[in-house]
C-alpha cells in the first residue's frame, strides 16, 4: 500500500480501512509482546517482576491510545481531500508545479469553450 | 528493586525505619584523593576505573593535629554539634518532625562523640578549663578510642601514631531514593549550612562533606532528565519529519505527535506512580520513552498513520463512465491510474475524455 496515493475520500472511510488493514496486525503485535512479558511477572527476582509491570503498562497504554485516542481523532478530525497535503502545498509554491499546471489547464479549457463564442459574437 | 531490599533488612534484620533518611559523614582533617598513585596490588601503576579497590590515596591536611588539640577546636566541635542540631530547613526534601517543626537534621542522630570524650576524661561541659587541651589531648583521644572498641574507631582517626582527621555523623530528614528536586535542596542546605559553620569556626578549618550514593546519584539522575527531555527535542522533529514524508500530509504527522506526547505523558504518570519504589522518576522517564519510541510508536501509529494516509478501497475503483461523473472528479489514465477527488480545481489528462 503506497502511502498518500489512497483513494478513500472521507475521514470516516480512510480510518475504517486502516483499522481493517492494519489494526489486526497491530493488535497481534501488541497481544504477543504483552503475552511475552507477562510471563516475567511470577519472577522471583524482583527486577524481571518490575519490568513485566513497566512493558505491560506500556503495551497497554500504547494500544488504548492508538486504537482509542489517535483513530477516533482521524475519524472525527482527520484531512480530506487536498487538507494538510504536502505536494498539493509543493505544487502551489513551485513555478509549473501540479497546481500550476491544473490552472493552467483550466484556463485552456476556458478558452476552448469560449472561443467559438467569441467567433459567433463576432 | 531497592524498596524489598529495605523491607528485607527491617523484617529480616535489625534495619529500622532510620536507615530511611540520608545519612551524611563531615570529615575535618582531609586535605584531597591523590588519583595519580595506586595502594592496592598495582601501586606503581596509577589507578583506574576498573578497578573498585583503586580509588586513589588520601592525603591529610598537614598540621590537623596541631589545630585539634587547641580549646577553639573543640568549642568550634561541640558548636557544629548544637548549630547543626537546631538548624531549620525549609526545603521541600525536608520532612516535617512529630512536634510539626522542620529542622535539617532529625533529632537524636548526630554522633557527637566529642561530649562521651569529655565525659570519658572527667571534664565538664560548662567549664573549659577542665577540658584536655596540647599533648594531653591527644593522648586521652588515643586511650578514648581504645578503651570504646568499635564505637569511635572511624570517627577518631590516627595514623602513624598522628591524629590525622575527625568525623562527624548525622542523619537528615531527607529520605533515600528521593527524585532530584527533593534531593539536591537538601544537598545544597548541607553544604551552605558547612560554610556558615565553617566561617562562624575559623579554628576548625576546611571540612569534607559526604552523603554517599544518594548525593551523588541526585545529579546523575537530573542529568538522565535532562537528557530524555533533549532526546524528545531530537526525534520529535525527527518523526514528524518521517512521517510527513511517508504520508505526504503534515496534519495526521502532527495527530500522530500529539498521541506520541500523549502515551509519554500518561506512561511517565503511570509508571512512576505504578513502581514508585523502584527507581526515581529520571530512569522510568529514560525508559518509558525508549520503550515508547522504540517499540510502540512505529509499531501502532507509523502503521496506522500510513495505513490511514494511504486508504485505497478493494478492489481497485473502475473508470467512471461519463454520464456518473461529476464535474468536480476527474479519472486520470497517466500511470498511477487512481481515483481523485479534487475539491478546489480539477485536471484532465490529456487522453481523457471530456465531461463537458
Amino acid at each position: 500500500m503506497e502511502a498518500g496515493a489512497g483513494d478513500l475520500d472521507t475521514r470516516a472511510e480512510r480510518t475504517k480501512s486502516a483499522m481493517k488493514s492494519m489494526g489486526p496486525t497491530v493488535l497481534a503485535g501488541a497481544a504477543t509482546t504483552f503475552g511475552s512479558t507477562a510471563f516475567l511477572a511470577p519472577c522471583v527476582l524482583i527486577f524481571f517482576v518490575k519490568f513485566a509491570y513497566l512493558m505491560c503498562v506500556t503495551i497497554f497504554a500504547s494500544i488504548c491510545t492508538a486504537m482509542f485516542f489517535f483513530c477516533p481523532l482521524l475519524a472525527f478530525a482527520g484531512p480530506e481531500g487536498n487538507d494538510g497535503d504536502v505536494m498539493s502545498l509543493l505544487g502551489r509554491v513551485k513555478p509549473g508545479g501540479t497546481a500550476a499546471k491544473a490552472a493552467e489547464a483550466e484556463m485552456t479549457d476556458v478558452a476552448k469553450v469560449s472561443t467559438p463564442l467569441l467567433s459567433i459574437n463576432a | 528493586m531497592c524498596s524489598q531490599f529495605q523491607d528485607y533488612t527491617q523484617s529480616a534484620f535489625l534495619g529500622g525505619a532510620g536507615d530511611d533518611y540520608i545519612k551524611v559523614k563531615q570529615v575535618w582533617g582531609l586535605n584531597n584523593v591523590d588519583r595519580t598513585t595506586g595502594h592496592g596490588p598495582n601501586k606503581d601503576e596509577p589507578p583506574t576505573f576498573w578497578e573498585p579497590n583503586e580509588r586513589g590515596v588520601v592525603s591529610f591536611q598537614a598540621g590537623f593535629e596541631a589545630k585539634a588539640k587547641t580549646l577553639a577546636f573543640q568549642e568550634g566541635f561541640l558548636g557544629t554539634c548544637a548549630d547543626l542540631e537546631a538548624a531549620p530547613c525549609d526545603k521541600i526534601g525536608c520532612e516535617k518532625l512529630p512536634d510539626g517543626s522542620k529542622k535539617l537534621l532529625k533529632p537524636n542522630t548526630i554522633d557527637c562523640w566529642i561530649k562521651d570524650f569529655h565525659k570519658y576524661t572527667g571534664a565538664k561541659a560548662n567549664d573549659t578549663a577542665t577540658w584536655p587541651v596540647g599533648d594531653a589531648f591527644i593522648i586521652k583521644l588515643k586511650a578514648f578510642r581504645i578503651n570504646n572498641p568499635g564505637k569511635f574507631e572511624k570517627l577518631i582517626g590516627f595514623k602513624g601514631g598522628k591524629l590525622v582527621y575527625l568525623q562527624l555523623n548525622y542523619q537528615v530528614t531527607c529520605k533515600i531514593f528521593q527524585p532530584n528536586p527533593k534531593t539536591q535542596p537538601v544537598f545544597e542546605e548541607v553544604a551552605k549550612m558547612t560554610e556558615t559553620l565553617a566561617a562562624k569556626y575559623p579554628a576548625m578549618g576546611k571540612s569534607i562533606v559526604s552523603g554517599g550514593l544518594f548525593f551523588m546519584w541526585t545529579f546523575t539522575e537530573k542529568a538522565l532528565v535532562s537528557n530524555v527531555f533533549q532526546g524528545f527535542a531530537i526525534c520529535f522533529p525527527s518523526i514528524f519529519v518521517i512521517l510527513t514524508m511517508a504520508t505526504h500530509n503534515f496534519i495526521v504527522s502532527l495527530f500522530c505527535l500529539l498521541s506520541g506526547a500523549l502515551l509519554i505523558a500518561l506512561l511517565t504518570s503511570l509508571l512512576t506512580s505504578l513502581l514508585a519504589s523502584l527507581l526515581t522518576f529520571s530512569l522510568f522517564s529514560a525508559l518509558t520513552s525508549t520503550l515508547q519510541l522504540a517499540a510502540s510508536s512505529p509499531r501502532c501509529w507509523a502503521s496506522l498513520t500510513a495505513s490511514w494516509a494511504g486508504a485505497s478501497a478493494s478492489p481497485s475503483p473502475s473508470p467512471p463512465s461519463s454520464s456518473s461523473a461529476s464535474p468536480s472528479t476527474t479519472w486520470s489514465t497517466s500511470r498511477t491510474c487512481t481515483w481523485r477527488r479534487a475539491p478546489a480545481t480539477w485536471t484532465r489528462a490529456p487522453s481523457a475524455p471530456s465531461r463537458r
